[in-house]
């Protein structure tokens, strides 16, 4: 026992002296372990955001566009496609699949539109970001976007059913009177009326026309979402129905969506087969589209991750063959160097089991030290990185960490007993010569 | 005490290369002796002291030391011979350089398993009878030529054994340093040890009791008396 002590302290005091040698030798095994520990880090941590964001995306719903007629070569408008809205409730009453049908119909207002985003583009606001185009402009002469929707749009839009902060959503009672009621965004209510429930039961001009405020909505707070998501609550929600009453406005940029909600992802195909029957009845084939969306992609989605997967443990891989042949160099190298110490010793009457204990102790001891530097390194690098905003959150993979710490111990441990043994063995004659 | 009867030693460091470094040696070491081996480059000096001190393996022959047969021990049995029965002195001193002058004297205890306190004992005492004890805690980097041969000679003595080889002890020292080195082997001579000192220097060889002369890996001259 004395004797593994005594070798124990032998290595500290080997370690101490060539100081260099000992941190190059460690360095490779940092190194490997970083990189690889960091290399999973970032795979996962992306791999986690794409699932989240194919996770977010609305898998239960369909939606519908509706294509004008327009003459192909004058550019000419020569038929205004409308869609069916009555048929298509009618539909949702009658479906066993289709629960819901509801509209929504972003709409801005030409001048003004085009006033703001010269603004915008002098003032460097985000001219994707509704709300803050509203603030730039004067919202009460509808210069800000508005979307028209119909009740039960934020049934539908799941997401944003929940984020209600004072007052509420629509009824369908609303509808069925086309009611001139609004809901609108926290920011919005903040920023005219000083507290969202401040807001509630105030008039809000759009467009000169005054609505009622009955809810606020708290945008979304996530960040990086995808455009499948409802980032952006809209300043203004007003009712479709009611927009339907009132004069056309040749003024108004607005498109439309109709969006048809399903019991189950499943059930999407034969929603899709019912709403082809029903439409056929009023229109062409090339008067609508209808979105399956992303969400039937989950094989697709898979074989991504799969890909990513790959590419990055090839990346690691690689990345670890490269370290563990740095630590079998310096191993080689470093025994080699002693050769004539090993002579000394056995010359002095050291057993070859004496040098064999001196260089394993060392090797292992080299490689645990430079194992736990290495996880720690990037433990710290990776939480330090989350503190940053990348926009994907980096996770240490213990089980990947400690197998690449064992990997680079065996690799240490391996390279530096070997050759240690076989100069053990040498005539120690020679031994002592070598140089 | 060390006897070599027709003892033979032959390389082979490729397939049709041999190499006989000493052929037909025939010796009788006894105790207290004081030899000088001389010869010139490539008569097998250095090899007949390797042999002796077991560090390398005899092709054919016997050799019996201390009533021992050499031939018939495990490297691991010549391992401790060699640490109880023997102190090396070389010319290039062969200190390790990372360890200091206290670490280097300690090393043989160390593989004689002795413990800590009778260790610290030893090499102090060792220390002074050398006169570095002051210098113990120097690398070898910082002590001079003459205080690496006196580290070198301590930590030949330090287990005690009966022969000390040293082979061109005084090869890298200037002729004053060399002098003190001289006087300090002969030391030990007069304190019963037998001593064995390899060397090309006639002058030096002459202040020893026996000179055996080495041709071309054969023993030409063993011849006693000190030459004036």
């Amino acid at each position: 026992m004395t004797i593994f002590l005594e070798t124990v302290k032998m290595v500290g005091k080997v370690f101490r002296s060539n100081k260099l040698r000992t941190f190059l030798t460690m360095l490779g095994i940092i190194v490997g372990i970083f990189s690889v520990t960091m290399i999973f880090a970032v795979s996962d941590g992306t791999k986690d955001k794409i699932s989240k964001e194919f996770m977010e995306m609305d898998k239960t719903s369909i939606t519908l566009t509706f294509n004008d007629k327009y003459d192909q070569s004058s550019g000419q408008l020569q038929e205004k496609t409308t869609p069916p809205y009555e048929a298509l409730q009618k539909l949702s009453r009658s479906s066993k699949i289709i629960t819901n049908v509801t509209v929504s119909s972003p709409r801005t207002w030409k001048e003004a539109q085009e006033k703001l985003m010269q603004d915008a583009l002098e003032s460097g606001i985000d001219s994707n970001d509704p709300n803050a185009m509203y603030q730039q402009g004067n919202g009460d002469e509808g210069a800000s976007q508005v979307n028209a929707v119909g009740y039960d749009f934020f049934g539908v839009r799941e997401k944003l059913s929940t984020k209600v902060i004072a007052g509420r959503l629509f009824t369908k009672f609303d509808e069925q009177n086309q009611a001139y009621f609004a809901v609108i965004s926290d920011q919005i209510a903040a920023e005219k009326f000083g507290s969202p429930k401040a807001a509630v039961n105030r008039t809000l001009m759009i467009n000169n026309i005054s609505y009622k405020i009955i809810g606020v909505l708290q945008r979304n707070s996530d960040q990086g979402t995808g455009p499948w998501d409802e980032q952006y609550v809209y300043p203004a929600y007003i009712l479709h129905s009611t927009q339907q009453n009132q004069v056309s406005d040749e003024n108004r940029y607005f498109s439309e969506e109709y969006i048809l909600k399903v019991k189950a992802t499943k059930d999407r195909d034969q929603a899709k087969q019912e709403v082809t029957e029903v439409l056929s009845n009023y229109m062409q084939k090339d008067q609508y589209n209808i979105n399956m969306g992303f969400g039937d992609n989950q094989e697709a989605t898979n074989n991504i991750m799969d890909l990513v997967t790959m590419v990055f443990a090839g990346i690691a891989g690689l990345s670890l063959i490269v370290g563990g042949i740095g630590i079998m160099n310096i191993m080689l190298v470093s025994v080699n160097e002693r050769i004539k110490e090993i002579g000394i010793r056995q010359a002095l009457g050291a057993r070859r089991w004496h040098i064999l204990m001196q260089f394993l102790v060392e090797a292992i001891a080299l490689t645990l030290i430079a194992g736990v530097l290495g996880m720690i390194l990037a433990q710290v690098a990776v939480s330090w990185l989350n503190t940053q905003h990348l926009g994907i959150v980096l996770a240490v993979n213990i089980k990947i960490m400690i197998a690449v710490t064992l990997f680079c111990t065996a690799v240490g441990v391996l390279f530096g007993y070997y050759p240690a043994n076989k100069a053990s063995k040498l005539n120690i004659a020679d031994a002592l010569r070598y140089e | 005490m060390i006897t070599l009867k027709h003892v033979s030693k032959v390389y082979q460091p490729s397939r049709d290369v041999k190499v006989t470094a000493l052929s037909d040696i025939n010796l009788q070491i006894d105790e207290n002796e004081d030899i000088a081996i001389i010869g010139k480059s490539g008569s097998g000096k250095s090899t007949l002291m390797n042999l002796i001190t077991c560090i390398d393996t005899i092709s054919e022959g016997e050799y019996i030391l201390k009533g021992i047969d050499v031939r018939s021990r495990s490297r691991t049995q010549l391992a401790v011979l060699r640490n109880q029965h023997f102190g090396f002195i070389y010319q290039n001193f062969n200190l390790l350089n990372h360890l200091n002058a206290y670490e280097n004297i300690e090393l043989p205890l160390i593989y004689a398993q002795i413990k800590k306190n009778e260790r610290d004992m030893k090499v102090k005492t060792i220390a002074e009878k050398v006169g570095i004890l002051d210098r113990l805690d120097h690398r070898p980097s910082e002590l001079s030529g003459g205080e690496k041969q006196r580290v070198a000679i301590a930590r030949a003595l330090i287990n005690d054994p009966e022969i000390i080889i040293a082979d061109e002890p005084t090869g890298a020292l200037d002729e004053q340093t060399g002098k003190q080195i001289i006087a300090i082997l002969k030391g030990l001579h007069e304190q019963g040890k037998t001593v064995i000192m390899v060397t090309h220097d006639m002058d030096i060889a002459a202040l020893s009791k026996r000179r055996i002369t080495l041709a071309d890996g054969r023993i030409i001259g063993d011849e006693q008396g000190v030459q004036a």
